[in-house]
């Protein structure tokens, strides 16, 4: 019987012991926020080529480095100064990996009487470099077009009908090895894309590869010795989708984060804008590939 | 109505109350939430653990404190899909009733702080940005089934949660209940 009276009296542990510390939040486009320039409803047209693609972006609300909490500022100086005993002339980045995982769910409505087709092709930026692979030059037009960082499978969609989709955060994860790979480490983006990273423990950088469109002929990609630790590697701040349908179509799409180091704004894109680091970095350009 | 109140006049009348303990209690109980329209269409039912300890100050009322929870899958328009969100409430409520025979009778009210585990429900404004916690105020009514060994009963309660800071959000809550008592009596 005490048992008893000691199982019902503890049943309250268990209940904070349910409360977890790590619930997801979803990030939405907030057309009155700081970011009113996101687009999670895409609606594709024509790219003079006869082909319909559509581009959307959402930022991931992080604040400002002097928001954080002092031991999360503290944490990058002192990584910092430990990579440069190995490692000297890697940076650490601001937001990293471990600061929270990210997945995107996204939804297709086909609003036509006939059966479609439409790919959905994930792309983004980190903290120094956007991707996007429909803007990198090709040395031939016959050449197969460098893929983004995950998607870009053909899907069939009924009439009228929808079909819905998620890139994992495993897949985000590994698209931001591959975006740090390709404009950090100057690793092919074929190259990034084909093999797995997400266990290795380290990048190492190359030299840029340079393509002499007279011979054919490529150089460079030789390794540089220097290796950047995966404590270095940097996060997607911001996610763009590239919608390609084969006929008119819609795409909406969110973004659901679990935070690990409390720099995400709570109140998401809708934060004041002084309280958004809201990072917009150039477009990456590797040159012609070959 | 007329044979209702009959009945329990013969009750009251011929029964005589079953020996119960009164004193500090602890009760656990499960059960399911359901949300209210129009919020009913957001999220699904979902099922919910409580677990209440308070003192009887007579035998026909008593004080006490809960903590809640409820599991629900929201089914906010999507994206996001298939996607589950928590209802944490703690608080302190009382009950008024009475032993009838081996029933007892009760209506209870209480007041506390709601918490919702996520921002899914963001998407359709019932939670603000940032937004995660709510006065929550619940009211209801159940029954206690006395069993011959004076420090246990079982019962059943069906409370009405109310919680303004989420666009008033309003549910359901029903559980069934096993109840210790420690004291004599």
């Amino acid at each position: 019987m005490r048992n008893l009276v000691y199982l019902i009296a503890l049943a309250p542990i268990s209940l904070l012991g349910a409360c977890s510390n790590n619930e997801p939040q979803y990030v939405q486009c907030a057309p009155m926020g700081a970011v009113a320039t996101d687009v999670c409803t895409v609606i594709p047209m024509d790219d003079g080529d006869g082909n319909l693609i559509g581009r959307g972006q959402l930022h991931v609300p992080v604040m400002p480095e002097a928001d954080w909490d002092a031991d999360d500022r503290a944490a990058r100086t002192e990584l910092q100064t430990e990579i440069d005993r190995t490692n000297a002339g890697v940076e650490v980045p601001v937001v990293r990996l471990g600061h929270y995982d990210l997945s995107v769910e996204w939804i297709v409505r086909n609003p036509n009487a006939t059966e479609g087709t439409f790919r959905v092709d994930l792309n983004g930026a980190n903290e120094m470099f956007a991707y996007d692979n429909s803007m990198i030059m090709r040395a031939d037009d016959e050449d197969p077009p460098p893929p983004p960082l995950a998607g870009d499978i053909p899907i069939r969609i009924p009439p009228m009908g929808t079909v819905s989709g998620v890139f994992r955060e495993d897949q985000l994860l590994e698209a931001a090895i591959d975006l740090d790979s390709i404009t950090r480490a100057n690793v092919n983006p074929f190259a990034a894309m084909l093999t797995i990273n997400k266990s290795d423990s380290e990048i190492a950088e190359r030299t840029p590869t340079v393509y002499d469109p007279a011979t054919g002929d490529a150089t460079g990609g030789d390794p540089t010795g220097l290796v950047i630790p995966k404590k270095a590697w940097r996060q997607i701040v911001r996610v763009d989708i590239n919608f390609r349908p084969d006929m008119n179509m819609t795409l909406d799409f969110s973004v659901r984060l679990r935070v690990h180091t409390p720099i995400i704004h709570d109140e998401g894109l809708n934060a004041p804008a002084a309280e958004l680091e809201v990072y917009d970095p150039p477009l990456f350009d590797p040159g012609v590939l070959p | 109505m007329r044979r209702v109140l009959l009945l329990l006049a013969l009750l009251t009348s011929t029964a005589e109350a079953r020996p119960a303990s009164t004193g500090f209690f602890a009760e656990a109980g499960f059960g399911a939430t359901k949300f209210l329209p129009p919020d009913g269409a957001n999220a699904k039912m979902g099922p919910t653990l409580q677990v209440r300890i308070g003192r009887d100050l007579f035998s026909w009322a008593s004080v006490g404190v809960y903590i809640g929870a409820s599991s629900h899958e929201a089914t906010v328009p999507p994206p996001p899909e298939d996607e589950w969100f928590q209802l944490y409430r703690a608080g302190g409520d009382a009950r008024l009733g009475g032993l009838i025979g081996s029933i007892a009778i009760f209506a209870e009210g209480g007041v506390g702080v709601t918490m919702m585990s996520s921002n899914v429900l963001e998407k359709v404004m019932t939670v603000e940005p940032g937004e995660r916690f709510s006065i929550g105020f619940h009211g209801g009514a159940g029954f206690e089934y006395q069993l011959l060994n004076r420090h246990y009963a079982i019962g059943a309660a069906v409370d009405v949660v109310l919680a303004p800071q989420f666009e008033n959000i309003k549910a359901i809550d029903s559980r069934l209940y096993l109840r210790y008592t420690y004291g004599g009596g």
